[in-house]
């Protein structure tokens, strides 16, 4: 395919990095491709899935090819706000109160099994996900930029969980299933080939800089005014679908287009394509749904998908 | 199989009808349709219980609707077959091939028919038959009516056809399995029925309402047009014609005049006969209609209808002729009359001066009264027959009738009347030669009492350049009708004044009586008979009946000159009544606009103004959006760019091989798909990544890749 020579840095970092990832995460093309478009369109990543399919180790990849700082939180049930954001302690030296900022204060936040906390602290999650700021004590601090959050959960535990409301779902900007790998890689782990040994060996290929960089260019990625329509046309059919009780906000037909400016990047284009919105309209739309049935990301993608087969493409 | 066994299985019922709407629309428009052919005067006090009943059948039939019935069948059929012995009965008593009078017993045997068949409409198909039947009587009160109140049945008779039909359609339609329901993925099924039904509902609803007003203004725009463009009915050619009359009272006098709707008026009576006063007012009370007919009364009757007449051209409905003149009152020289009697129709005998006369175009005219009248019988000039309820009817020597009975509302008379099919040729050629006039009508008709001289010059000078007696009475008619006025407003008249000369060179304005009686006595001056003669001009024609609507304003007084070989011919300056000869009616909505002008309400003049503003502004208004409305689709359709007319040719070379776009498909996708199917190579997938950055990068492609486009659609089809 014919690239053209004005895609620059943005393309080339996605290649690299699906590259890497592609080492560690065997056989997840699309769970990477999806994990990239969130950390590329500058959203927050949401991996959900049974145990031991790779959800962690596909956070843990993304946080260690992207450079700077990492922190990880085990969500526990006893994990409390503050030992997120940071306490204020006294100086005796100093004499005066000072911030020990907490785990979130990092580039790259790993939030391992985000539903077994208390939603006293996951809503304290929010602020920082959506303001990318935290306040304590009556003082607001600054997460640094980037930050990026990638949290993991398995959505059919019942026991000890506390499943996220829709207001926290929707600071996710995309949210990836995991999915049983196929048989040739599940063999290809057994002998060693990627796989949490691998993790190791992984060399971070972006730095903080490149990355802000990189999310500003996918962020001025030319989107014509049809492909816009195009982006509302489906959010506005899933809200009017008579299944669904709560629809996608105009939020996420913002982070949809972020999105797919990033998928386009990433396809090495530098505009943004019906191709492209369609790619990661149910990644984006699906998890935001509240259907009459209770959450349910499947039928939600489902339905998601079987709209956007509807939407007629703009001709141009 | 025995007989009856095969008789039950033949009349196996359909499956009932359980809609009860249907059941009362249905009810609703039998009940309309037997009532309007009962209001016209069909059928006796039983048949008018039966009907009445109808609604009680209807609750019968809908309760036995489960039932096997054929005992009730049988007994319906035998009241059937009495019903039509009744009306053989009944034919029994009129001349063999009388249509005229077998349509009332016709009528009254299917309205029979129609009843007892509502106690037996189980089915769907009974209850059509049922409104099929409906609109027979429908027709059958439509030939029977002589007015407009038949339109009220009509319209409830229409909306309740219509709805039964619409209901019926729907009643049909539920019986029918419904359809399955288009497989779709599982967890959208069920939603997505309903948003798609509920759509299909709407759209449904609008359909209907779309396809009943489309059939609605296409059928009224038939309707109007063939009422535009049809001939009207024509002469009826009729065996035995309407005459009725609702009670025989003998009039006092028989052979003389009697008209009681002239009250005190009545000249004949003495009293009342104020100069100047305008007593005889009342509807049928022309004060013509009378032994004498003074020239001082004043005033006219008021718009009453006095009766209708259906006849297939305007004439002058004449009730009687005066022929003696003494200045100011005309009177009868002879009331003796000659006693007609047989049965109908009843020959009129030729009188003198109209005997041998050629046949001339028959007339049929039939009057029904619609008030109480003088006891004169109607008719256009020159009757024949008379088709009569009483056996006896008195002629006098003008050959005018009178019957021996009171005519009062109700009553009706059909006169056959022979008119001499002129013309103004015709009536040049046939000019008097004053020597020519038979004796028994010089004696009648030249009679005058001394003529005033400034009448007599007058008559003079203005006839004297005239050829022709035709030729003299129009420049007699010409004449005033440049130099006097008509008008009902005009001043009592002198005592001892000449009537005619107060009205030719004192007040120069008067009413037909003056200007009727001038002609006449300056024609008899001149040596030419000549006759007033009173009745009615013919009325305004209602275009939706037929039949000439007479008020009692419609009473008038006009000239008969006597034509040699053609007798009396009317002559009118006021009348708008075309000779016979000349043509007659063209169109059955004749009259229409005329009919409407006088029946609609007068709104004042700003309001025209208003609703010619606001019909302006609404055809303005129309324009503007139906302007913008061209003008955004102008927009719209700005030119196919070049990606689009890649992608059209791309589409016609799928569906070339079968495989068409689905409009939610991308160019890059379909492009895809056919790859697989195995159409083109690489690079299609290629040209379609260049179409779609054409399309949505904002920056055109080079022209390269254009002409690598262009390549790659011209090898797999994709006709420009």
């Amino acid at each position: 395919m014919a690239r053209p020579a004005d895609v620059g840095l943005a393309n080339g970092l996605a290649t690299e990095l699906t590259r890497a990832l592609s080492q560690v995460v065997r056989g997840k093309p699309r769970p990477i491709r999806l994990a990239l478009v969130a950390l590329l369109s500058g959203g927050h990543l949401l991996v959900e899935d049974v145990p031991g399919v790779g959800k962690t180790l596909l956070a843990k990849a993304v946080a260690r090819v992207v450079g700077g700082s990492f922190r990880r939180i085990q969500a526990t049930p006893d994990l409390l706000p503050a030992e997120l954001t940071g306490v204020s302690v006294f100086s005796a030296q100093r004499e005066e109160w000072e911030f020990r900022p907490g785990p979130l204060f990092a580039n790259v936040v790993l939030v391992d099994e985000i539903n077994r906390t208390t939603p006293r602290t996951q809503s304290a999650l929010l602020e920082a996900m959506e303001e990318r700021q935290v306040t304590v004590d009556g003082v607001t601090y600054a997460l640094p930029d980037p930050f990026f959050l990638v949290a993991t959960q398995n959505p059919f535990e019942h026991a000890g969980t506390f499943p996220l409301v829709e207001g926290q779902r929707d600071r996710f900007a995309v949210v990836v299933e995991m999915g049983l790998p196929g048989r040739e890689t599940e063999r290809e782990l057994l002998l060693g080939h990627g796989g949490v040994d691998s993790l190791g060996e992984l060399e971070a290929v972006i730095d903080p800089r490149g990355l802000r960089a990189a999310v500003a260019e996918v962020r001025s990625t030319h989107c014509a005014p049809a492909v816009a329509d195009y982006i509302v046309d489906p959010s506005t059919a899933v809200r009017a679908h008579p299944e669904v009780r709560l629809g996608a906000s105009p939020r996420s037909s913002i982070t949809l287009l972020h999105a797919a400016r990033a998928q386009a990047v990433m396809g090495g284009r530098s505009f943004v394509s019906p191709d492209d919105v369609k790619s990661v309209a149910a990644a984006v739309l699906s998890h935001r749904l509240v259907l009459s049935g209770g959450p349910d990301l499947h039928a939600a993608a489902t339905l998601v998908r079987s709209v956007v087969d509807r939407v007629p493409v703009p001709r141009g | 199989m025995s007989v009856l066994e095969r008789l039950k299985q033949v009349n196996a019922r359909a499956e009932p009808e359980e809609s009860v709407a249907l059941r009362v629309a249905v009810l609703v428009a039998v009940l309309a349709a037997a009532l309007a052919v009962v209001t016209q005067g069909v059928g006796g006090p039983l048949l008018r219980l039966a009907v009445a009943g109808l609604p009680g059948a209807f609750w019968f039939s809908h309760h036995a609707r489960h039932r096997d019935g054929f005992w009730l069948k049988l007994g319906l059929a035998i009241a059937v077959l009495v019903a039509f012995g009744s009306f053989l009965g009944s034919l029994g008593g009129v001349q063999a091939g009388s249509l005229a009078t077998v349509q009332i017993p016709l009528a009254e045997l299917f309205l029979w028919v129609q009843l007892l068949h509502a106690l037996d409409v189980p089915a769907r198909r009974d209850l059509m038959f049922s409104v099929v039947s409906s609109l027979v009587l429908m027709a059958v009160a439509g030939v029977l009516s002589i007015s407009m109140n038949l339109l009220w049945y009509l319209v409830v008779w229409a909306v309740a056809a219509a709805a039964s039909l619409v209901l019926a359609y729907r009643s049909e339609l539920s019986a029918l399995p419904a359809l399955p329901a288009r497989p779709r993925a599982a967890g959208e099924r069920r939603a997505e029925s309903a948003l798609v039904h509920d759509g299909r509902s709407r759209g449904a609803r609008g359909r209907v309402v779309r396809a009943v007003s489309a059939t609605v203004a296409i059928v009224v725009a038939v309707a109007t047009g063939a009422f535009f463009l049809l001939p009207p009915a024509g002469q009826a050619r009729g065996l035995t014609f309407p005459s009725r009359l609702a009670k025989v009272l003998p009039v006092p006098n028989q052979g003389g005049l009697s008209n009681p709707s002239l009250g005190s008026a009545d000249p004949a009576k003495g009293g009342g006969r104020g100069e100047g006063k305008g007593e005889g007012a009342a509807s049928f009370g022309y004060f013509g209609f009378s032994d004498s007919l003074d020239t001082g009364t004043r005033g006219r009757p008021d718009n009453t209808l006095v009766m209708r007449v259906r006849a297939s051209k305007p004439d002058f409905w004449r009730g009687q002729t005066f022929d003696v003149w003494d200045g100011r009152r005309w009177t009868l020289s002879t009331e003796r009359s000659r006693v007609l009697s047989g049965g109908s129709p009843l020959g009129v005998p030729a009188v003198p001066g109209e005997a041998g006369l050629p046949p001339g175009s028959e007339l049929v005219q039939t009057y029904y009264l619609e008030q109480t009248g003088p006891n004169v019988i109607f008719g256009a000039n020159r009757a024949t027959r008379l088709y009569f309820p009483d056996p006896r009817v008195f002629q006098l020597p003008d050959g005018t009738l009178r019957a021996g009975v009171a005519l009062q509302g109700k009553a009706a008379y059909t006169v056959v009347s022979s008119r001499p099919a002129v013309t103004e040729e015709i009536l040049r050629a046939a000019d008097l030669d004053p020597a020519g006039v038979p004796p028994a009508i010089a004696a009648r008709y030249l009679a005058l009492p001394p003529v005033p001289a400034r009448v007599s010059q007058l008559a003079r000078r203005l006839t004297a350049s005239a050829p022709t007696v035709y030729d003299k009475v129009r420049a007699v008619e010409a004449w005033m009708g440049a130099n006097t006025r008509y008008s009902l407003d005009i001043p009592p008249l002198p005592k001892g004044a000449d009537a005619v000369e107060q009205y030719l060179f004192e007040d120069r304005t008067g009413f037909c009586e003056q200007i009727a009686t001038s002609l006449v006595v300056m024609m008899r001056h001149l040596g030419v008979p000549a006759r007033l003669a009173v009745g009615f001009t013919p009325g305004q024609r209602n275009p939706f009946t037929g039949l000439y609507e007479v008020r009692g304003s419609d009473a008038h007084a006009w000239a008969e000159v006597w034509f040699p070989g053609i007798g009396w011919q009317a002559f009118d300056p006021t009348a708008n009544v075309p000779l016979a000869g000349d043509g007659g009616l063209s169109r059955a909505s004749s009259g229409i606009s005329s009919y409407l002008a006088a029946r609609l309400p007068h709104p004042p003049a700003w309001a025209v103004d208003v609703v010619v503003g606001l019909a302006v502004l609404a055809v303005a208004a129309a324009g503007v959006v139906r302007l913008r409305a061209v003008l955004a689709r102008r927009r719209a359709r700005r030119p196919a760019s070049w990606a689009e007319a890649c992608l059209a040719r791309l589409e016609a070379a799928g569906a070339a091989r079968g495989r068409q776009r689905r409009p939610s498909e991308t160019v890059r996708e379909y492009a895809a798909s056919l790859r697989r199917g195995g159409v083109g190579d690489a690079r299609l997938e290629e040209a379609a990544a260049i179409v779609t950055r054409d399309a949505f990068s904002g920056e055109p492609v080079t022209a390269g890749e254009r002409a690598l486009v262009d390549k790659v659609l011209e090898d797999v089809g994709g006709k420009t």
